[in-house]
C-alpha cells in the first residue's frame, strides 16, 4: 500500500473511531460511504486506509456504539448500513469535547505565548 | 515478554483456519461491494475501466488482511488486548519494585493467614472422606440410661458386629484402631504404624479402589499370614510399590501385603491409618485393643430417613448386646460421618470457626491497605488515563487494565501467601487443642487450597481496585488529565481516609480480642484447682489383656507400689481418671432423708481412687481420713465426699463423718472442693471418691508426686514399669502439661488473636505511613512555602499529623462497638473478663493511637526537614 500523495496525513491512533462516529451522526451509511465522506470532508487531507475501516467498524459494533443492518442502496445493490446508537452518540460527545481540549492543549504547547 | 505474545498469534492463526461462517461471508460480500463502489466511482471520475479496477483494489488494501483483522475483533481481539494489559501490568511491576513489594506483602499477610487457618479448618471441619457418596455415611452414638446413670457408646462389642450388619436399612462397616503397631519390612527396618482392623465389607461398602493389588473382602478371615492393605502414605514411605506379596512382620505376627488402597487413610479423620487388616486378625496382633468396642459406620440405604434408622438401630442394638441393655433405656443418635470420625472435631469447631472470622477481618484490612496503595498510585497516574480516554480508549478497557494490574499483584500475593500459610499451618496446628493424646489431622497441599487462594486473590484484587474504579468512572477526561482538582483531591482523600479508618477499626477489634483472651488465660491459670500441679506426673497404664479380670486390681496395686518406690518419687497413687480430664463417671446417690427434686439431684460424680490419693495430690482434708488400705479391706464400703456434698446433706464437714448413703456406703472423710474437669467448673456439684478396687478397670492413671522436676523422673519410672511388665506401654504427662491441655482452646485463641492483632496493627500503621508519606510528597511545595513564610516546624508537625490523628481516632470510635459486639457473641470463651472492659478498651485504643501517631510522624518527618530553598526551586 504505497502513499498516493505526500501531503496526506496519517491518522492519530484512536481518532478513526471518532471520525466514524462523527460521520454516522449525520446519517446512516455503508462502509464505502463512510470512507468517501471522510475523504471528501477533509478535502483529501485525512487519509483513511479504506480497509482499516472494517476492523474499526467491527470494534465499534462490539462496543455497542454503532449498529448495522443489511439494506438496499440507491442503485438497488445489497449493502450493510451502519447507524449510531444512543451510547455511540454519548461517546461521540465525550470524545469530541476531550479531543478539542487535547488539540487546544497541544496548540498552546506548540505556540507558547 | 515474547512468551505471552506468541501463543496469542498462534491461537489466532488456528482460529482463522477453522473459521468460516455467515459472519465471514457477509464481510466478504461487504468488501466486494466496497471495491465495486470505488471502481464505479473512479470510472465516473473518468478513469480507464481497467485501471479503475486496479486502483480500487489498491486503495482498499489487501482484502485478506482486512478480513483477518476484522475477524480478530470478533473473537480473539480480547485475548490480544488481554496480553497487552498483562504485559503492561508486568512492566509497571518492574518499574516500581518497592511499591509492588509493599502491596504484595500487605496482601500476602492477609491471604497467608487465611490460608493457614483454612488449611486446618479444611482438614478438621470441611474435607469429606475420599469415598463414594460420603454424605450417606452416618456414625452412631448410643446412650444407655440405667438407674439415672448414662453410658455412652459409639460402637459395639466384636461379637455383636455380625448382628448389627444384618440390618436391612443400612450397610454397616466396622473398624478398630490400634496405635503403634510394630511394622517390620523384609529389609529389617522397623516403624510404628497405625492400623485399622476392618470388617470384610469395609472397602466394598465405602466404594474404594486399589492402586495396586486388591483390597480386603469378606473372604479374608483370620488367616495366616494376615492379609494387609497399605495406605499410599505408608507404601511411599516403605517404597513397597514392588512389594505386593512381600512378607511383613506385624507385632511379631506374619503378614503379607495384598494391595495398596488409593488415596484413603481410614475412617478416623484425626488418626490417619497406615495399614488395614481383617477385624478377626486384630485379636492376635494387638490383644490390648481386642476387648474394646468396634466403631461402626452406616451407609443408609436410599430412602431411609434418619429417624427411622435410629429407631431400628435401637431395637437391633438391644438384640445384639442384651447384657448391657437389660432393663435400660436405649437412645440412638445418627450423625453425619461424611468427613470421617474424629473426637477432636467437636472441640475444634468453635475455635476454628472463630479463627476463620478473625482472619477474614485481617484479610479485609489487607485489602483496604492494598486498595489504599493502588488508589494513591492511580491518583498519580490520572493524567495518563485522562489522555487515553481523550484519544478514545474505552473505560471498560481502562477498568480492565486496572483490574489486571491489581490481579497481578494479588496473584503474586496469593502465591506468597499460599507458601507462607502452608508453612505456618503446621505451627498453628501444634497449639491446637487436642482431644486425644495425638489427634493428627492431615494437612494437605491440594487443589482445594490452591483454589481457595485463587478465589481470595481475585476477591482481594477486585476489592482493592474498587476504589480506583470508582474514581475512573465518575471522572471525565478533562478532570483526569488535569490530575488533582480541589474537589477530586478531597474525594480521593476521603476514600483513602475511609480505607484507613476501616483498618484501624479492624485492628482495634483484633487487639481487644487478643488482650481479652490473654487476660482470660491469666485468670484461668489463677483459678485454685484444689490440688497441686507442680512436680506431678500422670502415668497412663493400659493393662488390657495382660492379666485376668479378677487380678486386675492386685496388678495395678503392685505396679503402683513399684512406682512409689522408684527413686525420685515421693509418693504415688492411682485413679481411674486423671486430673482435669474431659471424662467423667457419674453414679446415683441415695442419702437417707433427702428427697431428690430432679434427676440431676440423684446424680453425683464418682472417682475411683487408690490409697494415698488425697495426700499425693495434696488435696485438703476438711474432716476424717482419706482412703487407704486400712479402710478398704473390710466388708463395709467407704467413701470420701467433697465439701459441697457434706454441706448440702449434713450441714458441715465434721457432721458428715460416719453417715451412710446408698444403703451401706459409710463416709470416712470430707475433702475440699476442687476443679475436676476444667478450670471453668463453677459449682462442681457433689463428688464421691470410692476405692478403685470396686472399679475393675484395666486402664488406670498412676499418679506420682516427684521430688524434683517431674520430667527428670520419667526415665526411672519407665524402667520401673518395664521391669514390672515389659509389655506395658505407659504414657506420661506432667501436671503442668495437663493444665496446658485443659487450656488448649484458650491458648489456641490467644495465639491466633495475638499474631493477627500484631499483623493488623502493623498493616494499619503501614497504611497510615503510606497515606501521610503520599500527602507530604504532594504538598511539599506548600510546606516549603509555609516554612519560607515563617511557619515554625512545630506548626508543620501539627498540620501534617492532624489528619492521621483524626483518622485513627475515628477508626477507634467505630471499632469499639464492633469489638464489643464480637466479644459479647463469644462471651463463652472469656473468663473473668467482661465484653465491655474499660481497661482493655482504653489500653488497646491507646496503644493503637500511639502506634498510629508514631507511623505518621515517621512519614511526616520529611515534611518538616524540607529545605524551603530546594523544594521551591523544583
Amino acid at each position: 500500500m504505497g502513499k498516493k500523495r505526500g501531503d496526506r496525513q496519517e491518522l492519530l491512533p484512536g481518532t478513526l473511531d471518532m471520525l466514524i462516529l462523527k460521520t454516522l451522526s449525520r446519517q446512516v451509511m455503508h462502509g464505502y460511504g463512510i470512507a468517501e465522506h471522510i475523504r471528501q470532508v477533509s478535502v483529501d487531507v485525512l487519509k483513511v486506509e479504506e480497509g482499516s475501516l472494517y476492523p474499526a467498524l467491527q470494534r465499534l459494533q462490539l462496543q455497542g456504539l454503532i449498529a448495522s443492518e443489511w439494506g438496499h442502496s440507491a442503485n438497488n445493490r445489497r449493502a450493510r448500513y451502519y447507524r449510531l446508537t444512543a451510547a455511540g452518540r454519548r461517546a461521540l460527545g465525550e470524545s469530541e469535547s476531550s479531543f478539542s481540549r487535547l488539540i487546544e492543549a497541544i496548540a498552546r504547547v506548540m505556540k507558547p505565548a | 515478554m515474547a512468551f505471552l505474545g506468541d501463543p496469542f498469534r498462534l491461537l489466532r492463526r488456528l482460529a482463522s483456519r477453522f473459521r468460516s461462517g455467515p459472519l465471514d461471508d457477509e464481510l466478504r460480500e461487504e468488501i466486494a461491494q466496497h471495491i465495486e463502489h470505488r471502481r464505479l466511482q473512479l470510472i465516473d471520475e473518468g478513469m480507464d475501466p481497467r485501471e479503475a479496477a486496479y486502483e480500487a483494489r489498491r486503495m482498499f488494501g489487501n482484502p485478506t488482511v482486512v478480513r483477518e483483522r476484522t475477524r480478530d475483533v470478533w473473537s480473539l481481539g480480547w485475548i490480544e488486548t488481554l496480553g497487552q494489559d498483562i504485559r503492561y501490568a508486568l512492566r509497571l511491576v518492574r518499574r516500581s519494585p518497592s511499591f509492588t513489594a509493599f502491596a504484595v506483602l500487605s496482601l500476602a499477610t492477609g491471604i497467608g493467614s487465611a490460608i493457614a487457618v483454612f488449611d486446618i479448618a479444611d482438614a478438621v471441619l470441611f474435607r469429606p472422606l475420599p469415598v463414594t457418596r460420603p454424605d450417606e455415611l452416618r456414625a452412631f452414638r448410643i446412650d444407655i440410661l440405667l438407674q439415672g446413670a448414662t453410658k455412652t457408646v459409639g460402637g459395639v462389642p466384636e461379637a455383636a458386629v455380625g448382628d448389627i450388619q444384618r440390618a436391612d436399612f443400612a450397610d454397616f462397616v466396622g473398624f478398630r484402631l490400634s496405635e503403634d503397631v510394630t511394622v517390620q519390612g523384609a529389609s529389617g527396618d522397623t516403624r510404628l504404624g497405625r492400623t485399622e482392623f476392618v470388617t470384610g465389607n469395609y472397602f466394598e461398602v465405602l466404594g474404594l479402589n486399589p492402586r495396586a493389588g486388591r483390597l480386603l473382602t469378606s473372604e479374608d478371615g483370620d488367616s495366616t499370614p494376615i492379609p494387609l492393605v497399605l495406605s499410599e502414605r505408608l507404601s511411599r514411605a516403605l517404597s513397597v510399590d514392588r512389594a505386593l506379596g512381600q512378607r511383613i512382620d506385624l507385632n511379631g505376627r506374619e503378614a503379607v501385603v495384598v494391595g495398596i488402597v488409593s488415596g484413603f487413610d481410614g475412617l478416623a479423620a484425626d488418626r490417619p491409618a497406615d495399614l488395614f487388616a481383617p477385624l478377626a486378625a486384630g485379636r492376635r496382633v494387638d490383644p490390648s485393643q481386642a476387648q474394646f468396642a468396634v466403631t461402626m459406620v452406616a451407609r443408609l440405604h436410599p430412602g431411609v430417613t434418619t429417624a427411622a434408622a435410629e429407631a431400628k438401630l435401637g431395637t437391633l442394638y438391644r438384640v445384639a448386646v442384651p447384657s448391657m441393655t437389660r432393663g435400660a433405656e436405649v437412645r440412638t443418635t445418627l450423625r453425619d460421618a461424611s468427613r470421617g470420625i474424629a473426637a477432636a472435631r467437636e472441640l475444634l469447631e468453635q475455635p476454628l470457626r472463630l479463627g476463620l472470622a478473625l482472619v477474614s477481618c485481617l484479610l479485609l484490612i489487607a485489602c483496604a491497605n492494598t486498595g489504599g496503595l493502588l488508589l494513591s498510585r492511580f491518583v498519580t497516574r490520572q493524567p495518563e488515563f485522562g489522555l487515553r480516554v481523550a484519544i478514545g480508549a474505552g473505560r471498560w478497557r481502562l477498568a480492565r487494565q486496572l483490574a489486571i494490574e491489581s490481579l497481578v499483584i494479588a496473584i503474586a500475593a496469593a502465591t506468597t501467601g499460599l507458601v507462607a500459610g502452608w508453612l505456618a499451618a503446621p505451627i498453628l496446628m501444634r497449639v491446637l487443642p487436642q482431644a486425644g493424646r495425638d489427634a493428627a489431622f492431615e494437612l494437605r497441599f491440594d487443589a482445594r487450597l490452591v483454589a481457595f487462594a485463587l478465589v481470595l486473590a481475585v476477591v482481594a484484587a477486585l476489592a482493592a481496585t474498587a476504589a480506583s474504579l470508582a474514581r475512573l468512572w465518575h471522572a471525565d477526561a478533562r478532570f483526569l488529565m488535569q490530575g488533582e482538582t480541589r474537589g477530586g483531591a478531597r474525594r480521593s482523600r476521603r476514600l483513602a481516609t475511609g480505607l484507613i479508618v476501616a483498618q484501624v477499626s479492624c485492628s482495634l477489634l483484633l487487639a481487644v480480642g487478643a488482650v481479652s483472651m490473654g487476660r482470660t488465660l491469666a485468670n484461668l491459670r489463677r483459678v485454685p484447682l484444689g490440688f497441686v500441679t507442680e512436680r506431678l506426673l500422670l502415668i497412663d497404664v493400659n493393662a488390657a489383656g495382660l492379666t485376668t479380670e479378677e487380678d486386675i486390681a492386685t496388678y495395678h496395686a503392685q505396679l503402683n507400689e513399684r512406682i512409689a518406690s522408684t527413686p525420685g518419687v515421693r509418693g504415688a497413687t492411682m485413679a481411674q481418671l486423671g486430673v482435669l480430664t474431659s471424662a467423667t463417671t457419674t453414679g446415683t446417690v441415695d442419702v437417707p432423708g433427702f428427697v431428690p427434686a430432679t434427676d440431676e439431684d440423684r446424680i453425683a460424680k464418682v472417682f475411683f481412687v487408690g490409697p494415698r490419693y488425697f495426700e499425693t495430690l495434696e488435696m485438703r482434708m476438711l474432716a476424717g481420713v482419706g482412703i487407704d488400705a486400712t479402710n478398704t479391706s473390710g466388708r463395709q464400703q467407704v467413701a470420701v465426699v467433697n465439701e459441697r456434698f457434706a454441706l448440702l446433706h449434713f450441714g458441715s464437714a465434721a457432721a458428715a463423718i460416719g453417715h451412710v448413703f446408698n444403703r451401706d456406703v459409710r463416709i470416712v472423710g470430707v475433702v475440699a472442693d476442687a476443679r475436676y474437669n476444667t478450670m471453668r467448673d463453677e459449682a462442681a456439684g457433689r463428688v464421691i471418691f470410692v476405692p478403685y478396687a470396686g472399679a475393675h478397670r484395666v486402664s488406670m492413671v498412676h499418679i506420682a508426686r516427684t521430688q524434683g522436676d517431674p520430667t527428670q523422673a520419667i526415665t526411672a519410672i519407665r524402667s520401673a514399669v518395664a521391669s514390672f511388665d515389659p509389655r506395658l506401654r505407659p504414657k506420661f504427662s506432667t501436671g503442668e502439661q495437663t493444665v496446658a491441655a485443659a487450656l488448649a482452646k484458650e491458648r489456641f485463641f490467644g495465639a491466633i488473636a495475638v499474631v493477627l492483632a500484631t499483623l493488623a496493627a502493623l498493616l494499619a500503621c503501614a497504611g497510615l505511613y503510606a497515606a501521610v508519606a503520599y500527602t507530604v510528597a504532594q504538598r511539599r511545595c506548600e510546606f516549603a512555602l509555609r516554612l519560607a513564610l515563617g511557619a515554625s516546624r512545630r506548626n508543620l508537625w501539627m498540620l501534617v499529623l492532624r489528619d492521621p490523628m483524626r483518622t485513627t481516632l475515628i477508626g477507634i470510635l467505630l471499632g469499639a462497638p464492633a469489638a464489643y459486639l464480637t466479644l459479647r457473641s463469644t462471651a463463652s470463651l472469656l473468663f473473668g473478663v467482661g465484653a465491655f472492659d474499660l481497661a482493655t478498651f482504653f489500653s488497646c485504643a491507646g496503644g493503637l493511637m500511639v502506634a498510629g501517631i508514631a507511623a505518621s510522624a515517621w512519614a511526616a518527618r520529611r515534611a518538616t526537614q524540607t529545605d524551603p530553598a530546594v523544594a521551591l526551586r523544583q
